[in-house]
């Protein structure tokens, strides 16, 4: 009967505490589990786009939340994480205020469309970029000795 | 060497003095364990893994590369695992986002569309934030190299009237 015994179950999905860093979180779904994840008890969570004042606006919503913890707080770090500049000066400053990330969510994307014929290269990189090499680089700025 | 140099050197020492230990730790491995390992977490897409828009707004590029994620968080799963943080991805299918608008209107709109899902709906904020916040939590710590598909289902088969 061993497995009935389920510890501390009621706090199962619980993120008391934890620190997290959300890419393309000023809206749509990333701002939906920036929310989320404050609800369920994180204490920071880092809020990035390429538009500062959508950062700012972002963490005034989220900061307003009623049934967040009262010391947890949504902190704006605008940055570009299309490019691998963008995502250093986005651990550059997730690192002035944390010595540890609990969760990375790398949500940041999003497309142009075409028909095959007239689909540009410099398009086609632009999204390959921007939805799969940055997810490479944002992971790897985050587990590097050396970042 | 001026003054003035010298302020600026022992300005910018101090600067890095504090600013070092932050900048040089891995910032994912800094307190993970066995018992409480980091999270990375993706959002993919149902175009990465089903067909995504072809014809006039075809998302070539965009398909491929949310393949390309579903893929690599699987590299990422067994070469982090070791060293205590778990990968995973979230694959969501249409939510009524800006972003996915155009497309949502190119099928017809929202509510057109919301019935060719089994579940008759499209996806509300609620459902990718619980599903973040389950692959964050204690609940989803032995989930690894996996992909959520978030869809009520549209991507096993689709109803057509």
């Amino acid at each position: 009967m061993a497995a009935a015994n389920l510890l501390d179950f009621q706090s199962i999905f619980s993120l008391e505490g934890k620190v997290a860093v959300i890419t393309g979180s000023s809206k749509g779904l990333g701002l939906a589990a920036a929310s989320g994840m404050l609800q369920a008890g994180a204490s920071k969570v880092y809020i990035t786009s390429r538009t500062p004042g959508a950062c700012e606006e972002a963490c005034a919503v989220l900061n307003q939340l009623p049934t967040k913890r009262p010391v947890a707080s949504a902190i704006s770090v605008p940055a570009d994480t299309s490019t691998v500049e963008g995502i250093q000066r986005l651990v550059d400053s997730v690192s002035k205020t944390t010595d540890h990330v609990d969760i990375l969510l790398v949500n940041a994307g999003g497309t142009q469309s075409a028909p095959i014929e007239k689909t540009e290269e410099k398009e086609f990189s632009e999204v390959l970029d921007l939805n799969l090499k940055s997810v490479f680089y944002c992971v790897q700025k985050y587990v590097n000795q050396s970042t | 060497m001026s003054k003035s140099t010298l302020t600026n050197l022992r300005k910018k020492k101090k600067h890095i003095k504090l600013s070092m230990p932050f900048r040089f730790l891995p910032l994912l491995t800094a307190r993970a364990s066995v018992q409480d390992a980091s999270r990375i977490i993706v959002t993919a897409s149902v175009g990465g893994i089903g067909l995504a828009n072809i014809g006039e707004q075809g998302t070539f590029a965009y398909a491929a590369a949310k393949a390309g994620a579903i893929h690599l968080v699987k590299q990422l799963a067994v070469d982090l695992g070791p060293r205590h943080i778990l990968s995973n991805c979230i694959a969501p299918g249409f939510f009524a986002t800006e972003g996915s608008m155009p497309f949502i209107e190119k099928y017809g709109g929202e509510e057109a569309l919301a019935k060719t899902y089994p579940n008759g709906r499209l996806g509300k904020s609620e459902d990718f934030a619980a599903t973040a916040v389950f692959l964050a939590s204690r609940g989803g710590a032995h989930i690894n190299g996996h992909c959520l598909v978030v869809d009520g289902g549209g991507i096993v088969g689709r109803i057509s009237e």
